[in-house]
């Protein structure tokens, strides 16, 4: 991640994986959130199971920050935040989904 | 198995160059994450650190309470200053605040009105207009500027995306140490430079870095509702939206209907004339048997009863909120009690109550105060480091054609005078904000917020200089007026209250005396640092040794003298 010369190539690739590593990330953990807290409300109370997957939301978002700068290429930093974010968005969505083809 | 590939030397560089180069670029995240919002950072973890002694700052902002007697009177006499509210809140007071605090509203979801009062007479105390120690509060958290501020929900984001980034600047920098325990002990003031930045920077990092994760993470986790509503959205996804009202109750263990959500106009009924506040209060402390008592409150619930809520003390548990116990405002029968009690709930009241601090007793308070100050000197070496760092590298890239004056690079600078207006142009405004306490007139209109005038355009001022010497001349300068003004503000004390030294020593009011004496360390200690720094000095270290003639780079590299001087 490191040159001399910061050239125009180098400043987008590094803003593209900063806006990667903050949306992305963010998108990832409130997904991570939405799921795990539907998940968990089958075994617990809700606001236990929100308070839970809240709590782990950070190390979430943390990770993939970190991920969106040490992923080798920019278009891996982007997949690799928001692919498992669409994949768990969806899965907190689907009893919703579900509820409307009824 | 294990030992073919364990062994094969290819495989080994492979694996030891991927666990460099994840490395690297956690370091590279680790020092922009903390640079990009430092100086604010800074500002938050100073401001914050400050606030474990709100109550305190409270005091000395408002001298008028002074001297109060001990609590006698019972409560229910102070209710009766109020005819007509429809809500009103007690606080009680304790070893920390001596005057009774009463907040109460005549409407059914205005502004609250405050009211001081002798804990014995019931009279009312007529203190200084003043936000007193609630501002560096209230700014940490929301970056409050004014007394009544249109900007909070916006000021909390900008806090929240800035302990983001704490976070994982913390993370990222325990990834980045590789000799995390060596690193603790290793401390090479006299190497001076760079080194000395570094080493400084790790060991206020490492001293008590579960301090500053348990710090960032209870602060995101505190306005969680705001910043990761995700959760709540799903999990509490009613027919008519997201019902968070029941999310807030089950948060405290309240029972959800006992919560009203009123509009600014609607029409509540006042509070019945006469409450049996002293049997309520005796049923409280039967209950909660040796605790004390932190607040009451009266109120209407969303079925109109009348309810009074007592809290138990802040002090009595590390789980935040307190136990709270409702009574029927008429009978006085009890309603219910109030807790969070289920493992993730207490789990988040424990982080919550450790990050107001207010469990601790005057001892664990001053350690606190002194891991938030470590906490800031961390975010303090880091920022100057980043500085020192890179005109360290201009320098060499330079010296080939160092014939004419190097200009900085403009984000060097930037960061050089960003650095000086938040380092040494912070601790200034604070002292500026408190001076202006004691020298606005009593009378002035609107003078909480004048107060914050001086606070901001002392800041403001700091950044004017910092921006026009981004040097050690501009370092001196403010850090040279921010220790006056620390040291001056016992001396105002005395001249415009009887609340001084020469009177609080005397007759050991410590709490009074150690405020003026803190604030004469803290004005000593700025001031020796202004002195170290001025313009002119040599630089210790292997810089001064060789007697390298200084480049300009090099003068701006701000405060190379800082660690070396702590040996």
């Amino acid at each position: 991640m490191k040159t001399t010369h910061p050239g125009w190539r180098y400043r987008l690739a590094i803003t593209s994986r900063a806006l990667a590593a903050t949306a992305g990330g963010y998108a990832l953990a409130a997904a991570f959130t939405a799921a795990l807290s539907l998940a968990l409300a089958q075994a617990m109370p809700r606001v236990e199971a929100v308070l839970t997957a809240t709590m782990l939301a950070w190390l979430v978002y943390a990770g993939a920050a970190g991920w969106a700068f040490y992923a080798r290429t920019a278009w891996g930093a982007w997949g690799g935040t928001l692919l498992p974010a669409l994949l768990l968005g969806a899965g907190a969505m689907a009893p919703r989904w579900l509820e409307t083809l009824q | 198995m294990t030992d073919a590939t364990a062994s094969s030397p290819a495989l080994r560089a492979a694996r030891e160059q991927a666990r460099e180069g994840f490395r690297q670029a956690m370091s590279w995240l680790h020092t922009w994450a903390g640079l990009v919002l430092g100086w604010l950072l800074f500002a938050i973890f100073l401001t914050g650190t400050l606030s474990f002694f709100k109550t305190e700052l409270n005091l000395w902002m408002r001298p008028e309470l002074h001297g109060m007697p001990p609590a006698t009177a019972d409560v229910a006499a102070m209710n009766r200053k109020v005819p007509d509210v429809t809500q009103w809140i007690l606080r009680m007071p304790d070893e920390r605040q001596n005057a009774v605090t009463l907040l109460w509203r005549d409407t059914g979801n205005g502004r609250f009105e405050t009211l001081l009062m002798n804990p014995q007479t019931g009279e009312t105390v007529d203190a200084r207009k003043t936000m007193g120690g609630e501002f560096f509060y209230r700014f940490h958290y929301e970056l409050r500027t004014a007394q009544k501020s249109r900007w909070a929900i916006e000021g909390r984001w900008v806090v929240g995306v800035a302990t983001m980034l704490m976070f994982i600047a913390l993370l990222t920098g325990v990834v980045t140490h590789r000799r995390i325990f060596k690193d603790f002990f290793t401390f090479r003031p006299a190497k001076g430079g760079q080194r000395a930045w570094l080493d400084a920077h790790n060991v206020t990092g490492v001293l008590v870095l579960p301090f500053y994760l348990m710090i960032t993470f209870s602060g995101l986790m505190i306005f969680h509702t705001l910043y990761m509503p995700s959760g709540i959205a799903a999990a509490y996804q009613g027919p008519k939206g997201v019902d968070s009202q029941t999310y807030f109750a089950d948060l405290q263990g309240e029972k959800p209907e006992r919560r009203v959500r009123r509009n600014p106009g609607d029409k509540v009924e006042p509070l019945p004339a006469a409450m049996p506040l002293a049997a309520i209060l005796e049923a409280a402390r039967q209950r909660w048997e040796g605790g004390r008592i932190g607040g009451i409150q009266a109120r209407r619930d969303a079925q109109g009863t009348p309810v009074v809520e007592v809290t138990r003390h802040e002090g009595d548990r590390l789980q935040y909120r307190p136990e709270r116990m409702l009574f029927h405002g008429t009978t006085g029968a009890v309603l219910e009690q109030t807790d969070a009690t289920t493992p993730a709930a207490v789990t988040y009241g424990v982080l919550y109550g450790l990050h107001l601090g207010r469990f601790a007793g005057p001892g664990m308070r001053w350690v606190l105060m002194g891991f938030g100050l470590l906490g800031s000197l961390m975010i303090a070496t880091g920022m100057v480091l980043w500085s020192v760092k890179r005109s360290a590298q201009g320098q060499r890239k330079g010296s080939a054609a160092a014939d004419g004056p190097l200009r900085l690079p403009f984000g060097q600078r930037l960061v050089a005078s960003l650095n000086i207006a938040s380092l040494a142009g912070l601790p200034l405004a604070c002292a500026v904000y408190m001076a202006s306490n004691r020298l606005i007139p009593l009378d002035a209109p609107e003078r909480p917020d004048a107060e914050l005038s001086y606070f901001f355009g002392a800041w403001g001022v700091a950044l004017l200089w910092g921006v026009l010497f981004p040097n050690r001349r501009g370092w001196s300068l403010v850090l040279a007026l921010a220790g006056a003004a620390w040291a001056a503000l016992p001396l105002l004390n005395a001249l415009t209250t009887s609340t001084h030294l020469g009177i609080s020593l005397p007759a050991g009011d410590w709490l009074w005396a150690g405020m003026d004496l803190s604030f004469l360390a803290t004005g000593a200690l700025l001031s020796w640092l202004a002195w170290r720094l001025r313009p002119g000095r040599p630089l210790p270290g292997k810089a001064g040794r060789k007697a390298e003639v200084p480049t300009r780079a090099a003068a701006m590299a701000t405060p190379d003298a800082l660690p070396a001087s702590q040996a």
